[in-house]
């Protein structure tokens, strides 16, 4: 036991003991993020990341960026 | 004691396999290669090898914990996206060279933000197959170039974090199920 424990009355000791007890009883669980497991194509991302390069449309979005001239303003 | 006992990254290797991070280490070298030859930048820009390798041991130890608490086996593309252009964008592997001038950079404006562009296309690649267009329409397209703008401007001047970049790739991918309420503002 630790130097702190000895100083803690005996209903807080209670609930933190009990707290111990649910995690041990797994009735606390974690929320976890939406995610499919699957195999990554990178062969498929490189060709698109090469379309991608190549695209006049995604030049003239690069240019518009210094410009401003992409029709929002 | 073993020097850097417990700081090393072979769980790296022993958890995703040698093949898989050899294999995304020479996709992002293949990558920048490619983009500094499109862009024409050969004479402006270089590679810093160990800046690139950085990026990719910090995307994977990120993955690593990631999947460790989420309890998954492995992650989605949006994830995959996502953590992968952030890490390039924090690590910034693509250089200046010195003698760049005034006159290059009026010119090339987009060199000063070569390692942000990199990001973008990262995302962008490795989440939307670009050889494939699935919509024509000019309101779809002026919302994809709003996006691409918008993006852009949040890697070069937003705080950027890989949740962030999680979530506007998983956004980038739906098709909205209800009309917008409005296109103006206040």
């Amino acid at each position: 036991m630790s130097k702190f424990w000895d100083m803690v009355d005996a209903e807080t000791k209670a609930k933190a003991e009990d707290f111990i007890k649910r995690i041990k009883s797994k009735k606390i669980v974690k929320r976890v993020l939406p995610n499919v497991s699957m195999d990554y194509p990178l062969d498929k991302a490189f060709k698109s990341f090469e379309a991608l390069t190549e695209s006049k449309e995604q030049r003239e979005i690069m240019n518009s960026h210094y410009t401003g001239a992409d029709g929002e303003k | 004691m073993e020097k850097n006992k417990g700081r090393d990254y072979q769980y790296l290797l022993e958890d995703f396999s040698e093949e898989k991070i050899r294999d995304r280490a020479a996709f992002l070298i293949k990558t920048a290669r490619l983009l500094i030859k499109n862009l024409e930048v050969e004479n402006h820009i270089l590679i810093n090898n160990e800046l690139m390798e950085q990026a990719v041991i910090d995307y994977f130890a990120d993955i690593k914990r990631l999947k460790d608490f989420h309890g998954m086996d492995k992650v989605d593309p949006a994830k995959i996206a996502a953590y992968m252009a952030h890490w390039v964008l924090k690590r910034k592997p693509l250089q200046i060279k010195v003698s760049v001038s005034e006159e290059t950079y009026e010119k090339m404006p987009f060199l000063l933000d070569i390692n942000e562009w990199f990001a973008s296309y990262i995302l962008i690649s490795m989440l939307l197959d670009m050889r494939n267009r699935l919509v024509t329409d000019l309101e779809t397209l002026r919302r994809w170039n709003s996006f691409n703008l918008t993006l852009i401007y949040f890697l070069i001047y937003r705080s950027v974090s890989p949740q962030a970049l999680e979530l506007a790739t998983v956004a980038v991918t739906i098709t909205p199920p209800y009309k917008l309420i409005t296109e103006g503002g206040d």
